[in-house]
């Protein structure tokens, strides 16, 4: 037994500032407020305690976002049996396995550790900002995001700073399957951003189910935002008898500006017939033209598989999409500017976005 | 049976973990498995109890006790200071539970001088209030031992998984029933040990914990605002069934010894009924069978699973075989029992069984398996196990996909298909778009029955 070798290593300790990793865990905002980010070999708890537990519902969005930046964040990680002093948060903790980051601190570091505490904790943050952000790009990032940070020259200058940055930069190339940046052509490119020359007027949404009322609302504005992109003209909704409520109140909540014509169509199914041919039916006559699937919320696994076999011999082949939270890269423009780093973590948003495979 | 007599069972920490194969497999394990195979039971639940963050063990027993409204204490020793310790720095081991008693117990005059936390969660542990040990508590009518899922589940309390963690006990505890029930008898993974035997429980009493989790997680969380529970941001939406049921059902287990639980087949669904014949039974058989769909409902994927790689089998045959699982919130050890009754039946040879987790489910994905590697491991079962920390991103669902396709050089993968909607979509594509022929994808979700493709 072994593991998929993506190396990362537990990196940072840092009180009060800005975690993004892979994916979360997390307890009822009215109950607890407690996230755990987990990255791959490491984790991290953060954890927040509300003076009014009841205005907690509110702020649930904002464990996607901000990392409960605030205080106090822990970190732990794992050093065997864990009973010996690092168990325990301390911001100027660093895990030996740590090297980059510890080369990083050695040298003007150190001695700036010594004599200027304030403004080591500020250069700190400021290099743990940018690792976040870089994690985040490392998870969320489609390729041509990516392509775009590093051939900044914001970023180039950042990274012959910092050891850290290098790191980061080669993690991200190797799980964006790019080589070097220099290397990136339009055909390497995998992500959603990958252009897409023929013109697609209709926007297939599957919804199996999506009994959420915030989330029919994330998903509309993210429809929207889509059918806008695309200059859709047609988005269908695409759903069962026990779905239509769920589909019926995405539609509500489209954005009224948009030309698009919504209409919402049930999944027909005979009683000799599975759910999932029945989905896969309705489907391939909505796909005879070039078109997206949306598949939003959760699905059957039947209906995916199904749908999988269907685009070996399905022509025109359509798009697949998916709806995920993904961070809002705001942020982005302003490292292209070159504004300061700490401004990074006062824009983050995390939203419903439609991924494209 | 009623509840003002306050009873309440005590759910003990089994320390044992002496798996049958403990030669040479060890080094074949890597990463996190290497850690989890040298701790011991209390190593396993702070495991999965800090998502992986910890994987220490601790020097007393730990104790869990429940009451007839649900509500959970654990009892910590004061010889375990550091764990109170990190208990009191980070609310990450007790905001699950409801209350919190650190008790010391001296020897020679049998003074127990403890500390006991109000109801509620977000409480630090108060000290210096009078409390007695667990062992000394007449409230408690029995105290069994049960495995690290157990006694995991029953401490999860609120977390937005504890329901999945339930079910994953009570289907653990159940497995060679299930897997009796899904494939037969002569299912030569009946001669492997179920997960809880890892750890020398009795099946009686993991069965009697299980139920004891279940049902005091689903009372607790009847009882929250409605509003609190569709604050949840999840697509899974979770409905609070049966709370009444459960309530009974939890009062029952208060008052019994033991639960005699089966598994049968009926008109193609699972269904839990009473195996014993007492007063109680025709009670305990309604309650069953009211809860069996949601218990057992999502394990009839196997048999639909069983049935197309049944009919696949031709085609299989003089192959090299590997398989890949996505590892969903839902699954458990349980999962990769039926896995292995499963393949035995099909009557194939595994090589490789890749174990695709996400950064949600990879803690009870890494010591499910541990005990798979350990247990299950044989040929005709899950061959090697290969676990992989994927995520739920589609960048990383490609390049999983493209590591399974430079992996398997030789034969045909059969993906499951099951875990988050990103990572099954994109493998099925991708698999299918870089192995052609050689991905056999399967989903492994019960079959939906026909009923339900009814149109608006």
């Amino acid at each position: 037994m072994r593991s998929l070798a993506l190396q990362f290593k537990p990196c940072c300790v840092e009180l009060a500032f800005t975690l993004y990793y892979p994916d979360m865990v997390y307890s009822n905002p009215l109950i607890a407020e407690i996230d755990l980010l987990l990255i791959f070999e490491g984790g991290y708890v953060c954890a927040e305690l509300k003076k009014e537990p009841s205005k907690a519902l509110k702020d649930s969005l904002k464990y996607f976002v901000n990392g409960l930046a605030q205080q106090p964040v822990f970190y732990l990680y794992d050093k065997g049996r864990g009973l010996g002093e690092e168990r325990y948060p301390n911001p100027f903790l660093i895990s030996q396995e740590n090297s980059a980051l510890l080369n990083e601190l050695k040298g003007e570091g150190r001695e700036k550790i010594r004599s200027y505490m304030d403004l080591v904790i500020r250069e700190r943050k400021k290099l743990f900002s940018l690792d976040n952000f870089l994690r985040l790009l490392l998870v969320y990032g489609s390729p041509s995001v990516c392509k775009g940070i590093f051939n900044s020259t914001f970023f180039q200058k950042l990274s012959k700073e910092f050891q850290l940055i290098n790191t980061r930069y080669s993690q991200i190339c190797k799980v964006k399957l790019l080589n070097h940046v220099d290397d990136i052509s339009p055909s390497a490119q995998t992500g959603s951003e990958s252009s897409t020359t023929e013109h697609i007027d209709r926007i297939v949404v599957v919804i199996a189910s999506l009994n959420n009322e915030f989330l029919r609302q994330e998903a509309a504005k993210a429809i929207s935002s889509y059918a806008e992109k695309l200059s859709s003209k047609e988005v269908i909704l695409l759903c069962t008898s026990q779905s239509k409520p769920d589909a019926e109140g995405v539609k509500g909540k489209l954005k009224p500006n948009i030309q698009v014509q919504a209409k919402i169509e049930a999944v027909k199914g005979e009683q000799s017939k599975s759910i999932e041919m029945a989905w896969i039916n309705s489907i391939s006559e909505l796909c005879e033209r070039p078109c997206v699937i949306l598949f939003v919320g959760e699905v059957p696994k039947g209906l995916l598989v199904e749908i999988a076999k269907m685009l070996e011999f399905k022509r025109p082949k359509p798009k697949l999409a998916v709806l995920t939270w993904r961070p809002r890269l705001d942020s982005i423009d302003k490292l292209m500017q070159g504004l300061e780093l700490g401004d990074l973590t006062e824009t983050e948003r995390v939203e419903l976005d439609v991924v494209e495979l | 049976m009623s509840s003002s007599f306050n009873l309440m069972l005590a759910l003990k920490l089994a320390e044992a973990f002496s798996p049958r194969s403990v030669k040479g497999d060890y080094k074949k394990l890597g990463g996190i498995m290497n850690k989890l195979k040298g701790l011991n039971g209390s190593g396993h639940w702070i495991f999965l109890q800090t998502h992986g963050m910890w994987t220490c063990g601790i020097e007393e027993d730990l104790t869990l006790e429940i009451n007839p409204e649900g509500r959970t204490t654990l009892y910590l020793n004061y010889k375990d200071y550091d764990l109170i310790k990190a208990i009191e720095n980070i609310p990450l081991f007790h905001f699950m539970v409801d209350r919190l008693a650190v008790y010391k117990e001296d020897k020679e005059e049998k003074e127990k001088i403890s500390g006991i936390s109000p109801w509620g969660i977000h409480v630090r542990v108060k000290r210096g209030e009078p409390a007695t040990s667990p062992k000394q508590r007449i409230e408690v009518k029995q105290r069994i031992e049960v495995s690290p899922l157990t006694f995991f589940a029953a401490t999860s309390g609120f977390h937005r998984l504890a329901r999945s963690f339930g079910l994953q006990a009570v289907q653990s505890a159940l497995s060679k029933k299930i897997a009796k029930a899904l494939f037969g008898d002569d299912v030569s993974a009946s001669d492997c040990k179920a997960f809880h035997e890892l750890y020398g429980v009795r099946d009686e009493n993991e069965v009697l914990g299980a139920f004891a989790a279940l049902a005091s997680r689903n009372v607790r969380t009847s009882q929250m605002p409605l509003k609190a529970l569709e604050a949840e941001l999840t697509t899974a939406r979770e409905r609070i069934r049966n709370a009444c049921i459960y309530k009974c059902l939890l009062e029952l287990i208060l008052w019994r010894k033991r639960l005699d639980v089966d598994v049968r087949e009926s008109n193609g669904k699972l269904q839990l009924s009473p195996s014993g014949k007492d007063e109680d039974s025709e009670k305990l058989g309604d309650m069953l069978e009211a809860i069996s769909q949601e218990v057992l409902g999502r394990l009839e994927a196997y048999r639909r699973a069983f049935e197309e790689l049944k009919e696949l089998k031709n085609k299989l045959s003089d192959e090299e075989l590997h398989m890949a699982v996505g590892f969903s919130e839902q699954m458990g050890p349980c999962d990769f029992y039926l896995l292995a009754s499963l393949v035995n039946k099909l009557n194939v040879e595994i090589e490789t069984t890749y174990v695709l987790a996400t950064p949600l489910s990879y803690p009870m994905a890494a010591l499910s398996s541990l005990y798979a590697a350990l247990e299950l491991g044989k040929p005709k079962m899950l061959g090697d196990i290969e676990f992989v920390l994927a995520s739920e991103d589609v960048a990383v669902s490609k390049v999983l996909a493209k590591y399974l396709e430079e992996e398997i050089e030789r034969g045909k993968l059969i993906y499951l298909a099951s875990g988050p909607t990103s990572q099954v979509l994109t493998l099925c594509v991708e698999l299918k778009r870089l192995m052609k022929e050689k991905a056999i994808l399967i989903p492994l979700a019960p079959r939906p029955a026909a009923a339900r493709a009814t149109t608006a």
